[in-house]
This record gives structure tokens, C-alpha cells and sequence, in this order.
């Protein structure tokens, strides 16, 4: 057992689409889904019967008390397949945390061992009408027994618990934060379908903004939105035949939790020991290291997931995140800098979980990102929810040597 | 996981962790707002973490390390959800 990821590089992201992304959409979430899929399907040169693989991660990440609904809320890999009008050979959807890696990690599987050849990855995301997490629960039972009857709930005091233990250990502070999330929304507003497009935001604006669970503040978070990502993975000998130059998966890694903690209870220490096993896994899986990757594109969810991906990945030294984006480290319009955020993210593009990270990669090292193109994208990193519950994908504008 | 409480309410120690206080998603809470949540390491039991409500305010002064002790919060029905407060020496 070597940990060596045995299909590195033999598959490729053949073609994309993305929906507008909007607070709510003007239809619903299962029609924009099918829509957005056509396209992404034509844009890759093929034709809506090739394609016989589907795979989506579906949750709809809410703690509010919101119905679950396929076609409406979510949309499952069978719901599109079967509106699309194909009987597919494959459909399967990923359960766990870091529903892109989880999800393209699926679609490679499949498409390496021969069950799929053509495979529609989607992502779709819905904004309920309403508080995004309200809950009107008045009694917890199970494991929510222990957190929920203390006012313990929701992603909101999850992030909050461990923000706070990292800037207080570590000296931090907001005004340092706020680089991160102006760098999110000056990328974002370059991106036409972001929710954001052409609304940068301003240190000031960013500090001025209410504290919604003290240390976070209003625009630590993405904001929730109505949108859909559909992308087409293939072989890539099959995708060197289509339009499009292929974008290869090196591999991929995903956190195993190993302690034991209550729902949402993610102490700092846990997040980074966890996630650096997470990181280690993905290194020795596509043979890289941090200082090959010219775009790691990290997940940004809540904007410290930032520090605690730059610090986990290896990019910076424990405890030293905030000081590299103090020094303008993650400033993508610097030379030298890591763009970590230039795809704009989640908090720059809206709550699209790890899809502005993937499309980022694709775009650039496709050659595809226009008036954004980069001058140096050959081997980029998609992150998406916590290092030690989410994980990773390491794209390569070239398939590996040897 | 499982813990089980000692019998004497009032005898576990703690070290507070981070603080976080401000809104709810939970309506039932809406009355309580702001409070104030610590992440507490019992000192019996390093690495065993739990949750609560610290009692002391909203502006109580917090730091990383400092030690709490276990008290209750009576709820209605007989109920009591166990809570923190700061000891007098932080």
C-alpha cells in the first residue's frame, strides 16, 4: 500500500456551466439543474445521450427546519438523470462532508474502472425563503440533547468556538481577517454569474457589519443562494478528442475524523491535527507538494477556514496564517503571492460550497478564465469545507509524467 | 461517546476555551440573547471537551486557560442543563 492515488491523471474535466447565482431563482432548483446541465454537456461536444454516468453530493447544508425535496430544495444525480431523459448506467450521490472532492472522487472511480464513461458531476444549491438556519425546535433528543438545550447550534457557533480560540492563541485579529474577505469579493466581482458580480467590499464596510456570533461577524459568511455548477468528466484520451484542452485529476483526499465530539463541536486542535492528516494523505496520493501548487483554491465558507486550510496544507507554518495575509501573501494581483481566493470563493461568488473552488481550477488551468486568465496555472488545488471533514482535489493542466 | 457527571454538582473543574455569543437560528433562545457559550477541557479528563453556557455575562472578561466550574441552569419542568461560571481567582 503505497497511498499513491493508481488513476492520476486519467481523468479529465472535459466541460462546465454554471447558472446565474442568485439569492432566489426565478425557477426552480431542479429546472435550472437540468438547464445548466444541457449546457455544460454541450459545451464539452457532446450530445445529451452520451453522457451515462451521473453524480452530485445533494445535501442541503441547513439546520433550519426546511423539507427536504428533490427537484425543489436538492437535486439528486437520479432526479437530473431521469428530467434529462436518460437511463443511465450510473448514478450515485456522495453522503459525507466535502460534497465536491467527495463527489468528483466518485466520478473518477467510476469513470478508471469502466462503470461510467461520460459522467455529468452537479452541484446544486438552494436558498429557502426565510432564515437560512431558523429552527423553531423546542426540544432535542439523540446527541442534540447534549449541545442544544445550552443554545449550541448551527454552523454559525460551530465556526465561531474555534475562530475565537485562533485568534485569541494566536494574536489575531478581525482587521486582518477582513483582507481575506476583500479579497474573496474583489475576485468575485470579476466573475459575471457571482451574486456578488461588480460589488467589491471595503475593509471598512467589512468591519462595519453586524456581529451575527461573536468573533463572526455578517461577511465571514457566504451568503445563501439559489445556483447550479454541472460539470463533464471523462477518460482523458476521450477528452483530448473533445473542444476543450482537458483539465486532469491528480488525485484527491478526505478528512477522517478520529476523535469523538458532539454534532458541530470542532475544537481548533481537532480541525488542524485532523486536517493535516488530511493534507499529508493528499500529498502522498498525487505525488505534489505545497510548493508545485500555483493555484490552491481554498475553501472559504466561513472565511477562517482560510487560515486553517493555508496552515494545514503546509502553505504557512502553524499559528501563522493571519501574519502571511497581513504581509499580502494571498493578494492574487500581487506577483509572487498565492492566489488562494482568485476564483473569488464561496464568500466572493455566494454559498456554492466547493464549486467556485473546482471551476476556478478548471478555468485557469483549461486555459478558459478570459479577461481573469492567469499567467501561471499548471497544477491548481480545489479544498472544500474543513480540513479535517472536507477534502481536496489536485487538478494538472498536464497529465502526470511517467 | 458517554460521560457520566460526578455526583456532587459543583466539583468538575474546567478550562475555558473560546467564547461565542450573539445570535440564535434557535427561536426558543431569542429572549436569552446575547449569552455567552465556552468550550470547556475538563481538568480531570484533558482532551474531553464539552459545551456550555457561561453564567457570568455577557462581559465577563475571557481568556484561553481560564479555569470555570460547573454550576446548573434550573429550567422549567425539573430540568437542569449544566452551565459554567468563572472562578473567582481568573
Amino acid at each position: 500500500m503505497t497511498g499513491v492515488f493508481g488513476g492520476r491523471g486519467e481523468v479529465a474535466i472535459a466541460g462546465y456551466a454554471q447558472s446565474g447565482i442568485e439569492r432566489h431563482a426565478s425557477v426552480t432548483l431542479g429546472a435550472l439543474a437540468v438547464e445548466t446541465a444541457g449546457r455544460a454537456i454541450a459545451d464539452a461536444g457532446l450530445a445529451v445521450g452520451d453522457v451515462d454516468g451521473f453524480v452530485t453530493g445533494a445535501l442541503f447544508p441547513t439546520a433550519g427546519a426546511y423539507a427536504v425535496e428533490d427537484g425543489v430544495s436538492i437535486v439528486s444525480a437520479n432526479w437530473l438523470a431521469e428530467h434529462l431523459g436518460i437511463n443511465p448506467r450510473y448514478a450515485t450521490g456522495f453522503q459525507g462532508f466535502g460534497q465536491i472532492p467527495g463527489s468528483v472522487a466518485i466520478a473518477v472511480n467510476a469513470i478508471v474502472s469502466g462503470a461510467a464513461d461520460y459522467v455529468l458531476l452537479h452541484r446544486a444549491l438552494h436558498n429557502p425563503p426565510g432564515r437560512y438556519h431558523a429552527n423553531p425546535m423546542r426540544r432535542a433528543g439523540g446527541p442534540q440533547q447534549w449541545t442544544v438545550p445550552q443554545g449550541y447550534f448551527g454552523p454559525l457557533a460551530m465556526i465561531a468556538l474555534p475562530y475565537n480560540e485562533y485568534l485569541q492563541r494566536y494574536g489575531a485579529d478581525r482587521e486582518t481577517m477582513a483582507k481575506v474577505v476583500v479579497e474573496a469579493r474583489a475576485n468575485g466581482a470579476r466573475i459575471p454569474w457571482s451574486y456578488w458580480y461588480g460589488r467589491p467590499l471595503t475593509v471598512e464596510d467589512y468591519l462595519a457589519a453586524p456581529m451575527i456570533n461573536d468573533p463572526i461577524g455578517r461577511f465571514d459568511c457566504d451568503i445563501p443562494v439559489d445556483g447550479v455548477a454541472a460539470f463533464v468528466l471523462t477518460s482523458g484520451e476521450r477528452a483530448r478528442d473533445l473542444p476543450h484542452r482537458p483539465v486532469y485529476v491528480l488525485g484527491y483526499a478526505s478528512g477522517a475524523p478520529t476523535t469523538h465530539r458532539l454534532p458541530l463541536h470542532w475544537p481548533l486542535d481537532d480541525i488542524m491535527s485532523i486536517g493535516s492528516e488530511t493534507a499529508r494523505r493528499l500529498w502522498q496520493a498525487t505525488g505534489l507538494r505545497p510548493g508545485v501548487v500555483d493555484l490552491p483554491q481554498l475553501y472559504d465558507g466561513f472565511s477562517p477556514f482560510v487560515y486553517f486550510w493555508l496552515e494545514a496544507l503546509g502553505f504557512c507554518e502553524p499559528g501563522e496564517a493571519h501574519l502571511f495575509v497581513q504581509e499580502g501573501g494571498i493578494d492574487s494581483s500581487r506577483a509572487g503571492a498565492l492566489p488562494v481566493l482568485s476564483g473569488g470563493g464561496a464568500l466572493g461568488n455566494g454559498r456554492m460550497h466547493g464549486v467556485p473552488q473546482m471551476l476556478e481550477c478548471y478555468l485557469q488551468l483549461s486555459g478558459r478564465a478570459g479577461e481573469r486568465q492567469r499567467d501561471r496555472a499548471a497544477i491548481g488545488l480545489a479544498c472544500h469545507s474543513s480540513p479535517h471533514y472536507g477534502g481536496a482535489v489536485a487538478y494538472g493542466a498536464q497529465p502526470p509524467e511517467g | 461517546m458517554r460521560w457520566s457527571w460526578p455526583a456532587a454538582r459543583g466539583a468538575v473543574g474546567g478550562r475555558i476555551r473560546p467564547r461565542s455569543s450573539a445570535q440564535s437560528a434557535l427561536s426558543g433562545f431569542a429572549a436569552d440573547l446575547p449569552f455567552v457559550l465556552v468550550d470547556v477541557e475538563l481538568a480531570e479528563q484533558p482532551e474531553l471537551r464539552l459545551i456550555g453556557r457561561l453564567l457570568d455575562g455577557v462581559h465577563a472578561p475571557l481568556r484561553l486557560g481560564a479555569p470555570v466550574t460547573v454550576a446548573f441552569e434550573d429550567l422549567p419542568d425539573g430540568m437542569a442543563v449544566p452551565a459554567f461560571v468563572l472562578d473567582a481567582e481568573s
